[in-house]
């Protein structure tokens, strides 16, 4: 039985200060590795890599380097209304757009800067009623199943499922590709895909803030990063920097 | 405009200081320095002027002015301020009104020149003794009693100048150069009359001058003196000797703060170190002044980082801190730092090659990181606007050419993209920073990087642009900057890695590779190759240096700490000739503890596997030296192929895009000149 497949990166991330600016770096070596292995499942098997992610609109443009390095198209969901969306907000919009995208491969990053990624895939495999495989290492896509080697805390393990799925890998697993000047060029020309919630079939539906069951008690910049303490080395700074360490929990 | 806010991160950097009757806004001093930004009477130009307001503007507490000169005699450039002269007083005020806007305080320096002159020829030289300041091979007059009545009569009408022209105090030399540190020395002073045998007699005639400018100061305006606590000479004093005379300039109640200095002509590189020497080198210095006296105390030296800086006014190292480069390299760094933009401090790189280089042949004072230094009525960043039309900007090159020109283009609201084949922005200067006591020049592109990502410039690392696709981007600008490569002939193993990009200059007559038979053979190594971290098949290595600069001096030092046993020749009469003063003072002590062998006025004439002829310059003798490498620097290639090809393009095309070739890209050289010529073609588009 063969699935024609047609993986998708999902390149998540709401963090606005990695995608608040259109630019060419913006995807973290986390997202760029989930392109860079949703590329070689494309080049061994055929199909179309769909790059998707839920920011806001200004933000598209950092989709542009995963098209540059390959990716068939960009897909974005944004909207006002997806303001201050949390992880179960985010989980349903996304699970609506890999509906409409009819996607036999979900492949996410570990985890996102925000903090919530980490869980993303769960809540999408959930949603979708899809098979999960996560912290996986290293992936093989062939005969309509995926096997992947996870890593865990208790050692390595290889697992696989059938497809249609969802696979969240292990952070950088493999080395993204550079794109030629021409790829670079041909991605710049492309346009990227602007889907809302309300095109997704979600019009009405509680989303954004109010939607969320997940409630920002407060939230501060961090503070900016003052003087460092220097430690001038009179035979001790050595004790000194430990006890700094340990005083922190930081070794 | 006016008062700068305290900084949280730097509270006592930002804490307001009183010093007599003056108080200073915060403790950042731009300390005193011959900027050659007089003109040739030695009247203040409004360049001086805006090089002052600049840094007022960008946050200084106080700005010491000159030095300045307290009579024809003893000027020591015709440049170097008149402070007697009545006609400079009008002049001053402009500068003075100009500083005291932004609400900084300003002070000037007095200095008569002694022993010590940039002329050449130098006029009389005036000294307490006879006899030629060491490193010079000028002679002076011993002064008599005469002499020193006007000297201190030259002290006295300077400060009645200065007063009237709006100065806020006034600071005496007893410093690394001039006329009072050498009748304080006992190397410089063997008179036997009241002025010299004890100690207290020759600290007498510079406590006259010190008083007769006491005199004439207001009653609430401070007197200060820079004075030098360590003269780093074999034959002169060091510190405990520097502190004694700070202790009698202290106890005669004359003085009201201390600004500390370091060094003389014999050892100018301890004046105005560079990068060789460690960032807060000088702090013993500072520290033990610090610790005897009861006035407040500037410490000065390799300052430049912020978080030093707090730290050492924190602890109570000094009162103030004293930063000439650092605020030349970066005017408005007190500013950043109070406002929490420390990450955008652009840091003085230690290099002496803009500012001490240029003073020291007595024209106006440039800055490599900073091509407005000397020059803010024409390159100011305060000068940008914001472009009319955003224009779309492509920028060809990642070095510091192309990565200026992306900053200030889009700090003009340009829309710019930039292209950089290899997997890192920086060029050259990666390759630059791997020689020992030379990383610092990295932070040019450090800094270059930082503000491209800040301003949102849309940045392609690992993708190399090529010019027939190029017009596809529809760019208004192309700006390349593709840099320059070693000129080795084509066969040469580099262009395996660093195609040559000179082919269609060269069929073009724009180009000819060097003239030396066998550079194409394996023994050869570009510096890129050996910078780069090629393993070199032997270990005696010959280093030709047709180039004069780090790029020759540094490969060689980098290759003796690799264990290489290295020679350099030359052509001309000195090996790394073309380094500034201080460095190349600081790479011949190293060359001798090292054991590299220097062989100037030698030229290369050919090459063969494992020899290299060489003819000497002054006797046309020829010889072979055996060799296992040869690593040779003479002038690098334009990497310009790009550029014409793009431009034949554009031409054929019916469309308008400016294309511009900037940096090494256009003739290969040396940074200063490079992110000038970005800022200038940056402000244009
Ligand atoms: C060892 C060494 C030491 C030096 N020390 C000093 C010093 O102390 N002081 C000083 O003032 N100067 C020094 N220089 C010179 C200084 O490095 C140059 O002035 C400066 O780097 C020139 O900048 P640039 O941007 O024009 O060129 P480069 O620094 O050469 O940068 C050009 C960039 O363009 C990229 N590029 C080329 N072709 C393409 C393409 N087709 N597409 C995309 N990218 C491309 C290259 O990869 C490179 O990163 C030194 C040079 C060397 C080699
Ligand atoms: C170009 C130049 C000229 C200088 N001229 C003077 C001078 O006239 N009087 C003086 O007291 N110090 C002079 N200095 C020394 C500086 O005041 C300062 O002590 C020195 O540069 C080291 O401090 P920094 O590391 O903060 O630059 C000069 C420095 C430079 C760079
Ligand atoms: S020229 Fe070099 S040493 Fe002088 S201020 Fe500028 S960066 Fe610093």
């Amino acid at each position: 039985m063969c699935v024609k497949p047609v993986p998708m990166a999902l390149a998540l991330d709401a963090d606005s200060g990695r995608l608040d600016r259109s630019g060419g770096s913006l995807l973290t070596g986390v997202d760029e590795s989930a392109v860079e292995s949703a590329l070689r499942v494309r080049d061994e098997c055929g199909g179309e890599v769909v790059v998707l992610a839920m920011v806001p609109e200004a933000a598209a443009e950092a989709l542009r380097p995963a098209l540059a390095m390959g990716a068939d198209r960009a897909v974005v969901v944004t909207g006002a209304a997806l303001e201050g969306a949390d992880l179960l907000v985010t989980s349903e919009v996304l699970a609506a757009a890999v509906r409409r995208l009819e996607a036999d491969l979900v492949i996410l990053g570990a985890s996102s800067g925000d903090g919530a990624g980490a869980l993303l895939w769960s809540a999408l495999g959930e949603r979708l009623g899809l098979p999960v495989l996560s912290r996986a290492v290293e992936v093989t896509v062939a005969g309509g199943r995926l096997s992947a080697t996870r890593q865990t805390e208790t050692g390595v393990h290889a697992a696989e499922t059938s497809l249609p799925a969802v696979l969240a890998l292990s952070g950088e697993v493999c080395l993204p590709r550079y794109p030629t000047f021409r790829d670079v060029i041909a991605a710049k020309k492309k346009t990227v895909e602007v889907l809302t919630p309300e095109s997704l079939g979600l019009a009405g539906a509680d989303l954004g803030t109010s939607g969320s069951r997940t409630r920002v008690l407060a939230a501060a910049p961090a503070p900016a990063r003052g003087p460092a303490e220097l430690v001038e080395d009179d035979g001790h700074a050595h004790e000194r920097v430990v006890d700094f360490l340990v005083e922190r929990r930081l070794v | 405009m006016g008062e700068t806010t305290t900084g949280p991160d730097f509270p006592t950097l930002f804490s307001p200081l009183r010093i007599r009757g003056v108080e200073v806004r915060n403790r950042v001093v731009f300390q005193p320095h011959f900027n050659a930004l007089g003109d040739v009477h030695g009247m203040p130009t409004e360049d001086l002027t805006a090089y002052l307001e600049e840094r007022a503007w960008g946050g200084a507490g106080l700005i010491v002015d000159g030095s300045m000169a307290t009579m024809p005699e003893g000027q020591m450039s015709r440049k170097y301020l008149a402070a007697w002269d009545p006609r400079a007083v009008p002049l001053n005020r402009r500068t003075t009104d100009a500083v005291h806007a932004h609400g900084a305080t300003i002070f000037a320096q007095l200095n008569h020149g002694g022993h010590t002159s940039l002329e050449h020829p130098p006029p009389v030289l005036w000294a307490p003794t006879q006899m030629p300041e060491p490193s010079s091979p000028h002679t002076t007059r011993a002064m008599d009693r005469g002499d020193m009545v006007r000297a201190i009569e030259g002290f006295a009408v300077s400060t009645r100048n200065l007063v009237a022209a709006g100065y806020d105090g006034v600071e005496i030399k007893i410093a690394h150069d001039g006329l009072l540190r050498s009748f304080a020395s006992p190397f410089f002073n063997r008179r036997t009359d009241a002025y010299g045998g004890s100690f207290e007699n020759r600290m007498r005639f510079p406590l006259e001058c010190v008083a007769a400018v006491r005199e004439n100061l207001p009653e609430d305006l401070p007197l200060g003196i820079r004075i030098c606590l360590h003269e780093y000479t074999p034959f002169g004093y060091e510190l405990d000797y520097g502190l004694r005379m700070a202790e009698h300039l202290e106890a005669s109640g004359l003085v009201d703060y201390f600004n500390c200095d370091a060094g003389s002509f014999s050892s100018f590189w301890m004046e105005i170190p560079p990068a060789a020497v460690a960032q807060g080198y000088f702090r013993p210095l500072n520290q033990a002044l610090k610790k005897q006296s009861d006035l407040p105390i500037v410490a000065f030296g390799r300052i430049k980082d912020g978080g030093l800086a707090e730290h050492m006014l924190a602890t109570g190292e000094a009162d103030l801190v004293g930063m000439a480069r650092q605020l030349i390299a970066d005017p408005e760094t007190p500013r950043k730092l109070a406002e929490g933009r420390a990450v955008e401090v652009r840091a003085c790189i230690g290099c002496n090659d803009g500012c001490l280089h240029a003073v020291a042949q007595e024209k106006p004072i440039r800055c490599v990181q900073n091509p407005a230094a000397g020059q803010e009525l024409l390159w100011s960043e305060r000068l940008l606007v914001r472009a009319a039309e955003p224009r779309t900007v492509v920028v060809i090159g990642g070095g510091p050419a192309g990565l200026k020109v992306a900053e200030i283009a889009a700090r003009r609201g340009h829309r710019v993209t930039l292209f950089e084949r290899s997997e890192h922005l920086g060029g050259q200067l990666r390759l630059a920073a791997r020689q020992p006591h030379h990383e610092e020049v990295a932070e040019v592109t450090h800094y270059l990087e930082a503000a491209v990502r800040r301003l949102g410039v849309e940045l392609w690392t690992g993708v190399e642009a090529t010019a027939d696709d190029l017009l596809e981007l529809e760019p208004d600008v192309v700006v390349v900057a593709t840099g320059s490569q070693p000129n080795l002939p084509p066969e040469h193993r580099q262009s395996h890695t660093d195609p040559d990009a000179g082919a269609l200059a060269r069929a073009r007559g724009l180009q000819v590779l060097p003239e030396v038979p066998g550079l194409e053979l394996g023994c050869v190594y570009s510096v890129d190759e050996v910078l780069g971290g090629a393993e070199l098949p032997g270990d005696r290595v010959l280093v030709v240096d047709g180039q004069g600069h780090w790029e020759a001096a540094g490969t060689a030092e980098f290759l003796a700490d690799a264990g290489k046993q290295v020679t350099v020749i030359s052509s001309r009469p000195v090996v790394a000739g073309e380094l500034e003063g201080t460095n190349i003072a600081m790479f011949l002590q190293r060359v001798a503890a090292k054991g590299i062998a220097l062989r100037p006025l030698t030229t290369l004439l050919r090459i063969e596997p494992g020899r290299a002829r060489v003819v000497d310059g002054v006797t046309g003798v020829e010889q072979w030296l055996d060799v296992d490498v040869v690593v040779p620097v003479h002038s690098r290639r334009s990497r310009e192929d790009l550029y014409h090809r793009l431009c034949d393009l554009v031409a054929e095309s019916d469309r308008e895009v400016r294309v511009e070739r900037i940096g090494d890209a256009s003739a290969a050289r040396l940074i200063q000149t490079v992110l000038l010529e970005a800022h200038q073609v940056a402000v244009t588009v």
